[in-house]
Formats: C-alpha cells, sequence, structure tokens
C-alpha cells in the first residue's frame, strides 16, 4: 500500500488526512451495509407477522360426541321392545286374583325353560 | 490540518449516525413488541370464533336430536320414576292374575352414568300367567333385564300353579 502511495505521489508522501475518495467510499460501503442489514430485518419482521389474520383457533375443551349410529340402533332396539311389551299387555284380559291353597313342591328353572320352548312362550334369559 | 468546521460536520455526522442507528432500533424493537401483542391478540379472537363456531354447532346438535335423545332417556329409569315403575309392575301383575310382593329393592352403585337396581319379586300364581309375566318382565321398556328366575310348581291346586322369585336388574340413571 505505501508502495501505491508513494508510486502515485510521484514520491512525495501523501500528507492530506483527507482523501474524498475514500470517505465517500467508506459512507456509502455503511449506506449498503445499513440498508442491506435494515432490509433483511424488515423482511424477518414481515414474515414474522404477516400471518397474524390467517391464525387458526383451536379449543382446549374436549367436545361431547353425539353418536347417531348408535342413539338410532339403540331407539330400533327399544322401540321393538316397547311394541312387544305392548302388544304382550293388550293381548291379555285381567283376570281375577287365584288364591293358592295347596302344598308346593320344587321344580327346577331348566325344567321351566324347557315347558317353554315346547310352547314357543317365553325367549332365553339373558 | 483540519478546521472547526470540518471537526463539527464530522461530529454532528457521528451523532447523527448513532441518533439514527438507536432510533432504528428503538422502532425496531417497538414493532416486534406490538407484533407479539398483535398477535396473541389474533390468537385470542381466533379462539373465540372457534369456540363460538363450536357452540353454534353444538345448539344446533342439541337442537336437532332432542326429540331422539328424549325418547331414549324415556327407556331409562331415573330415581323419581322409579315409584311409578313399580306402580306399573304391580299393575301388571293385576292385569295378569297372579299374586306379586316386592321382597327387596337394592340399588347398587357403579360408576359411570348408572346404577343398577336390582329388584326381587315373589310371584304366585297359574303356570301360563306367571310365564307371561315373565315374558312381560323381559321385554321392559327399559335398559332392564331379568337377572334370576326360581319357580316352585304347587302340584296339589285343582289349576296348576306356581310359586318363585323373579329378579329383575334394572339400569338406574344418574345426574350426580
Amino acid at each position: 500500500m505505501a508502495n501505491d502511495v508513494f508510486h502515485r505521489s510521484q514520491g512525495y508522501p501523501d500528507k492530506r488526512l483527507f482523501h474524498p475518495q475514500r470517505e465517500w467510499g467508506i459512507g456509502v460501503l455503511v449506506f449498503a451495509i445499513l440498508i442491506i442489514s435494515g432490509s433483511i430485518v424488515v423482511g424477518n419482521i414481515f414474515v414474522q407477522y404477516r400471518g397474524g389474520n390467517t391464525v387458526q383457533g383451536n379449543l382446549e375443551e374436549a367436545i361431547p360426541q353425539y353418536r347417531e349410529v348408535i342413539v338410532q340402533d339403540a331407539l330400533e332396539l327399544y322401540r321393538a321392545r316397547n311394541e312387544e311389551y305392548q302388544r304382550l299387555r293388550g293381548n291379555v284380559a285381567p283376570v281375577p286374583l287365584e288364591v293358592a291353597t295347596s302344598s308346593d313342591s320344587a321344580i327346577d328353572i331348566e325344567e321351566v325353560l324347557q315347558i317353554e320352548e315346547e310352547e314357543g312362550g317365553v325367549p332365553e334369559l339373558r | 490540518m483540519i478546521t472547526k468546521r470540518t471537526k463539527a460536520i464530522g461530529l454532528i455526522s457521528i451523532l447523527f449516525f448513532v441518533v439514527t442507528c438507536i432510533a432504528l432500533f428503538s422502532a425496531w424493537k417497538y414493532v416486534e413488541i406490538k407484533g407479539d401483542k398483535m398477535l396473541q391478540q389474533s390468537k385470542e379472537i381466533a379462539d373465540y370464533q372457534a369456540r363460538e363456531q363450536t357452540y353454534s354447532e353444538l345448539g344446533q346438535l342439541i337442537k336437532s336430536t332432542q326429540n331422539d335423545r328424549e325418547e331414549l332417556v324415556s327407556y331409562i329409569l331415573t330415581e323419581d320414576r322409579t315409584v311409578g315403575f313399580l306402580a306399573t309392575i304391580e299393575k301388571i301383575a293385576v292385569e295378569q292374575g297372579i299374586e306379586l310382593v316386592t321382597d327387596s329393592l337394592k340399588v347398587l352403585e357403579q360408576p359411570g352414568l348408572f346404577n343398577t337396581l336390582s329388584i326381587s319379586f315373589s310371584v304366585q300364581g297359574s303356570k301360563e300367567r306367571v310365564y307371561s309375566m315373565l315374558h312381560i318382565f323381559e321385554t321392559l321398556p327399559y335398559h332392564a333385564f331379568v337377572s334370576g328366575v326360581s319357580f316352585r310348581k304347587d302340584t296339589e291346586t285343582a289349576i296348576a300353579e306356581v310359586v318363585g322369585t323373579i329378579e329383575l336388574t334394572v339400569s338406574l340413571l344418574t345426574y350426580d
């Protein structure tokens, strides 16, 4: 660099403190650095906050689910059961209460169910 | 030699540069703080709108399913309808012409929505009527089932009679 200065000044040392071209160059360089870094910062801010309008809300509360298929299945089951119940109650005419007058003997439930199967009456117990 | 004017211009330039840097940095921090606040408020608004929409949908669901739900609840016994239920059972027994006595009534607490009501009946009557009663018990329009049956045949009467017990288990809806 010293050689270059002496060469350009033809052997005379440069005594000037200010070199307008150099200072302008430094100024333009600093300006360019500031503009570029500022642009980067502004770009980051823009990217960071541009999604503010499209934020998706989410609920922390658990939303109860209505399972319509299960409800309809249950309703069909109970409607059929209710119809059968109404039919059975409607078919039977009220009768006077009979009073038992004799001793009892034990029978087991298998015998009862067997009789019912033969008569086609009571369905299988659950 | 540096003139005073040059020094003043240099100092003013440096001062201007520093002030500008401070102003830019302050503006940057201000924008960042306000931006964060805006994002937070946007999130709260979005959450509120989502909640409002969900409540609206739930309200419509409640309205549209009201009939089905009411019908379904009518098939489940509640504590306040238990007395009526027992009265109905006794009425059925009268209709069937059999003698029915409620021996025991136990509420078994269960985890979840339902408790279990266990009822034991003593029955006496003609075989056909008692079996018919049993059949009616099995088709009761409630979430219920016959959990036990025990019959004894009365052999010495003119009409074939049976005596025994029927245990009925009914789900009982709790509102706790």
